[in-house]
């Protein structure tokens, strides 16, 4: 089985490649990414299953980058990464849909399963 | 008494005059009387003078016993009658009608007694000339002395001299003088029949004199009672003039002290009665200048100061309003800014809390997931000696960053939102779903959940999610504070007339909170719980909801017995903007 393609978009790079690297190790194909033009190039290249997406980005929000990828991945996976969700993003996430979100700092438990439900799948790790 | 002003000042002016008044009436009437009892002094005078001279014509009657004098004394008799007709009924009724009754009588009286006086005076004249007759017929008898030698001349003459002294002094000695020549007349009648006319002539004279003797004297009598009538009744009304004049004087002191002394008194008091309501109002309006607005005019009097302190009533109680609606909007200015205040600090906390919450949270996230990363990493590696005491000392770490993302993810829960988005609630299904949230700690405890939910609230248009956490914070408090016990939660209205604000309050039967910290509880980061339990955020949270709400939120507790907190929410969310 192809493992799932994780995208992990944010601006705080050890945050990015630690979490990157702990879902390889637990059999993800996961990258990071720290802006939002690494992000397009790489979602056009090689499209992800999901994207792990900070909301709070410096240039670009994380709902903006969301809606430019959905672009030319409609079919993307989201879930939202934030310190805490304010209201008007939740409505707005929920108006884009087909999103979850996890607050930071994150349980890789929590997240493992939120991965797995959101592409469809029972588990990943095994 | 209800009088008014001028009505006070007639009482006033009134009677001191009344008094005065009261004394010249009296003065006159009895100087107009005196005058009359003068006049009737002079009526009595009068008749007394008349009477007068009906007795002196009554004298000269007895004196010439004639027709002529007797018809004097008739007229006289007349016109005293017809006098004492022309006096006035109402003058008799004064003077006493029964004097005028008494001395009418006694006039007939007299009149009649003079009529058989002069009757009586006529029998005489006839028997005297008889007695003449007979008595020169028996002197010529004793004369011509055919006769017993016992009837001598010198007797009869002496007889005969008695006669006239008889006839001209008419008293006892004379009399007696002749009884002694009538009785040895009378020896004589066995010897000389002729001596007997003359002896019977002689006594009927007698009698007929000693007859209006006594006629006379009733005359006199009659007449005398006549005079007496007379001056009794002018004595009378003398006397009634002289106690007359005797009293005016003192009832003209009298009525002179009583206007000295009561008039004054009088005066004053009407002075004062008038006064004293104004000042009354005066009095009040120097307490009222002191701040006291409750002060009224007292309304004792109907007279012209009632509607003035009607009137000044009326402008007091705008006052006392104008100045308590005045005070109520500087306590609610002063409520509103407090609240401005406590807002204003709370939302500078808020966005303090919330910017050192979003720079911790990311380094926190790093350490998160480093610290996972070597987890991973070591416990994918073989065995080596201190690999257990590593993997621990990671699970120490990651348990503090745990607890650290506890107190910044509450943090955020301050962070501002710029609108309060409003949906329906009904609050008592809120609070079902919230004790919901909570079912298996309750159920852990076995604590007992009581719902007193007033039906008819009106809906709440506020933002859910905070008023989820308002009651969520509360009664995760109240399940920490007992092991077993009761959580009691009431709706209603906070009061019974407006239907603006719902009060909602959550007892529990816990520990209850020591008077001492109760001012704390609402204050970040204050906990009584074992570090790892307690944030102190709960209720400062809480707190920052509800005021966020345009609500309020209050506690009282009491050791050992338990808790209450009472959250009071308005029906329409009034926002305050900060
Ligand atoms: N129902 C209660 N009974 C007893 N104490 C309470 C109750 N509610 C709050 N407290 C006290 O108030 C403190 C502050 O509460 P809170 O702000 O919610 O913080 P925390 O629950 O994290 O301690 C608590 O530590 C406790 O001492
Ligand atoms: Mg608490």
């Amino acid at each position: 089985m192809k493992p799932v393609k994780v995208l992990i978009v944010d601006d705080e790079i050890e945050f990015a490649t630690t979490l990157a690297e702990r879902l390889r190790l637990r059999g993800y194909d996961a990258k990071a990414v720290y802006c939002a033009e690494d992000t397009f190039a790489i979602a056009k290249s090689d499209t992800p299953d999901i994207l792990l997406l900070d909301l709070r980005m410096p240039g670009m929000s994380g709902l903006e980058i969301l809606m430019t990828v959905r672009e030319f991945a409609p079919n993307i996976k989201v879930i939202l990464l934030t310190g805490h969700i304010d209201l008007e993003e939740k409505i707005e996430g929920i108006r884009i849909s087909n999103f979850d979100y996890l607050m930071k700092p994150v349980d890789i438990n929590e997240l493992t399963e939120k991965i797995d439900k959101a592409v469809g799948k029972q588990s990943n790790v095994g | 008494m209800n009088l008014k002003i001028w009505h006070k000042m007639i009482i006033g002016i009134a009677i001191p005059s009344f008094i005065a008044i009261l004394g010249g009436v009296l003065t006159y009437v009895y100087i107009k009387d005196v005058k009359k009892r003068q006049g009737f002094v002079l009526i009595a005078d009068d008749l007394k003078e008349q009477v007068l001279e009906v007795r002196r014509n009554e004298k000269n009657f007895v004196h010439y016993k004639n027709k002529e004098h007797f018809d004097i004394l008739n007229t006289e008799i007349g016109q005293l009658e017809k006098n004492l007709s022309t006096i006035s009924e109402k003058t008799i009724n004064e003077i006493g009608e029964e004097n005028f009754s008494r001395f009418r009588k006694t006039i007939l009286e007299y009149f009649n007694l003079s009529n058989a006086l002069f009757e009586n005076y006529q029998n005489e004249s006839i028997s005297t000339e008889k007695v003449r007759e007979e008595g020169r017929e028996l002197e010529a008898f004793a004369v011509s002395g055919k006769h017993a030698f016992e009837l001598s001349t010198n007797f009869v003459l002496h007889l005969r001299i008695l006669e006239k002294n008889y006839m001209l002094y008419r008293d006892k000695k004379s009399l007696d003088a002749l009884h002694k020549g009538l009785a040895e007349l009378k020896n004589l009648i066995p010897f000389c029949n002729e001596c007997i006319p003359y002896a019977d002539s002689l006594h009927k004279l007698i009698s007929l004199y000693e007859k209006s003797g006594a006629a006379l004297n009733e005359l006199q009598g009659a007449g005398n009672a006549l005079e007496k009538i007379t001056g009794e009744v002018a004595d009378r009304e003398r006397q009634k003039i002289n106690s007359f004049l005797n009293l005016t004087p003192r009832i003209v002191l009298a009525v002179i002290l009583l206007l000295c002394t009561l008039g004054p008194f009088f005066v004053y008091e009407t002075a004062s009665y008038i006064v004293a309501p104004i000042k009354r109002l005066v009095d009040i309006t120097k307490k009222i200048s002191e701040g006291d607005l409750s002060q009224r005019a007292a309304i004792k009097e109907h007279d012209e100061t009632y509607s003035l302190a009607m009137s000044f009533n009326t402008m007091l109680d705008h006052l006392q309003l104008m100045h308590q609606s005045l005070e109520k909007s500087i306590e609610l200015l002063r409520k509103k800014q407090e609240q401005l205040v406590e807002a204003e600090k709370l939302a500078s906390l808020g966005k303090f809390a919330v910017g050192v919450a979003h720079e911790i949270n990311n380094p926190l996230a790093i350490i998160n997931e480093k610290t996972g990363l070597i987890k991973d990493v070591i416990g994918m590696s073989d065995d080596f000696p201190l690999k257990n005491k590593l993997l621990d000392t990671l699970v120490g770490i990651s348990d503090s960053v745990n607890r650290c993302r506890v107190i910044t993810h509450r943090l955020l829960g301050f962070a501002r939102r710029t609108d309060i988005p409003v949906e329906i609630i009904d609050i008592n299904s809120l609070l079902k779903e919230v004790t919901g949230f909570l079912e298996k700690d309750i159920f852990y405890k076995s604590i007992k959940l009581k719902f007193n939910f007033t039906d008819d609230l009106p809906p709440i248009e506020s933002d859910k999610i905070q008023l989820q956490q308002v009651f969520l914070n509360i009664i995760k408090n109240a399940i920490d504070a007992m092991e077993d016990g009761v959580i009691e939660i009431t709706t209603g209205m906070k009061s019974r007339e407006s239907r603006d604000i719902i009060m909602v309050s959550i007892r529990d039967t816990g520990h209850g909170i020591p008077e001492e910290i109760q001012k704390n509880i609402f204050e970040p980061f204050f906990t009584t719980k074992q570090k790892g339990k307690g944030t102190g955020l709960g209720l400062s949270i809480t707190y920052g909801l509800v005021k966020r709400l345009g609500g309020n939120i209050s506690v009282k507790s009491r050791v050992n017995e338990g808790t209450t907190f009472f959250v009071e929410i308005p029906v329409k969310a009034e926002a305050v903007k900060v």
